[in-house]
């Protein structure tokens, strides 16, 4: 998960082909209990399909506070390997625990030359899905039980509920 | 005694000049050579008086009011609730004046020394007493919403995640609906302000549900389409797709469409002007 304006846009000051600092910081881990060197990334396994990418998006929109559009980085999972140190299967955060189960990893990097080379060869490829595209992979993931529906903000039910 | 005579500014009822009251983006091109008489207002319609210059509009400071002129300096004060400001663009001469608000008590004290004509050797303060409560809710609105942009990790918001400025936009406009909009919104043009902040507040402007400041949430909205970073721009378009109000927004969207020049952006407006169509 991004905001694709830091990856798709140039910002004042910056020349085409840049990497924005924003950009970057989306894909340093931020430094905390879990994370206290701030050196890994949590990221989701998509198909080559995409077969799974509407349940994994439903399931992260599930757990937000209130509806809002998708942005996401779709990166290579070679790129990932040979950029970081080691990617690690664990417990996702999300309202679907299959999901959390099955297609969590965290990516730990050591190199910061070799994050900054993916970084760079994401940038513009940032993919945007709108809220009202999203609301009815929410509402799909609900009907199908894949999480229950008390689990989501008010935020959400209020807007599911067409509020 | 203080070295400075009062010359007061002009107060213009709003209808006079023909513009609406809330649009930040109009500048009004109406000037005075000297005379500095005040005109009787329309009761709640007249107001705070705000300058600007001719060619470059002044960055709002809504709780400001025009105050005295100094021979010393050759600059008008301008005072606040908070001190003494001198703004080096205030030259003497004619002056715009763009009516933004209702009046203040110091405005009622500005029209009275108007109607007695200046005099010199007159200092105008602006004490607590003199403030009204629109002046003090201001204050209160700016220093509240403040705090909560300078308590927020600006690098780390997430879309649809709650954080201090959701919060403290929803807070404040719950309470004082349009005047916090207003406020809320005025921090967006400043170039203090980081460019992350600045699109999360017209994000959350956006998605804040208080339908008596909605008019004024889209004003803000379509004034972000033209701000200088994309990251505003970007949460200006997302904020116009969920307020989906065709009929305000789609003249806005056209005019947008002609200035932007980022690739990705440009196709974004197209959707959105096409979703705006289509409704």
């Amino acid at each position: 998960m991004v905001k694709s304006a830091k990856w798709n846009t140039l910002s004042p000051g910056l020349t085409d082909g840049e990497l924005p600092l924003p950009a970057l910081r989306e894909l340093t881990g931020r430094v905390d209990e879990i994370d206290p060197l701030g050196d890994t990334i949590s990221l989701w396994r998509i198909d080559d399909t995409k077969s799974n990418l509407d349940r994994v998006v439903a399931a992260v929109c599930g757990n937000r506070n209130t509806p809002s559009h998708f942005d996401y980085l779709l990166i290579d999972e070679a790129e990932v390997s040979s950029a970081s140190q080691k990617i690690v299967q664990s417990k996702g955060f999300s309202a679907d625990d299959f999901v959390n189960k099955s297609f969590h990893f965290d990516a730990t990097f050591i190199s910061a030359t070799k994050l900054v080379g993916m970084a760079n060869r994401c940038l513009q490829k940032a993919q945007r899905i709108l809220e009202k595209d999203m609301l009815p992979l929410v509402r799909k993931a609900l009907d199908n039980k894949y999480f229950e529906a008390p689990s989501l903000s008010e935020g959400m039910k209020a807007r599911l509920n067409g509020v | 005694m203080s070295k400075t005579s009062t010359k007061m500014l002009p107060i213009i009822p709003a209808d006079d000049l023909k513009l609406p009251l809330d649009d930040a983006s109009t500048a009004v091109t109406l000037s005075r050579a000297g005379g500095f008489t005040a005109s009787p207002s329309r009761p709640g319609h007249a107001g705070k008086s705000e300058l600007i210059s001719s060619k470059r509009k002044i960055p709002q400071k809504s709780f400001f009011v025009p105050a005295s002129y100094s021979h010393q300096t050759g600059k008008y004060a301008v005072k606040s609730i908070s001190g003494k400001v001198w703004h080096p663009r205030m030259a003497p001469g004619p002056k715009l004046v763009r009516v933004i608000n209702q009046p203040t008590a110091a405005e009622s004290l500005a029209r009275q020394q108007a109607s007695n004509g200046p005099r010199a050797e007159r200092s105008f303060s602006i004490s607590s007493s003199t403030c009204n409560g629109s002046d003090y809710k201001t204050g209160i609105i700016t220093s509240s919403f403040a705090h909560a942009i300078s308590t927020s990790d600006y690098m780390g918001f997430e879309d649809g995640m709650e954080n201090n400025i959701s919060r403290g936009i929803s807070r404040l406009v719950s309470c004082y609906g349009n005047d916090a909009v207003r406020v809320i919104a005025s921090f967006v043009p400043k170039k203090t302000i980081h460019a992350l902040v600045a699109s999360e507040i017209i994000t959350w402007l956006s998605k804040i549900r208080h339908d008596e400041s909605r008019d004024l949430r889209l004003i803000a909205l379509h004034d972000a389409l033209f701000h200088p970073h994309p990251y505003v721009r970007d949460a200006a378009m997302m904020g116009l797709y969920n307020l989906n109000d065709p009929s305000s927004s789609a003249h806005a969207v056209r005019i947008a469409l002609h200035f932007e020049q980022e690739a990705s952006l440009l196709g974004s407006l197209k959707r959105l002007e096409k979703s705006l169509i289509t409704h």
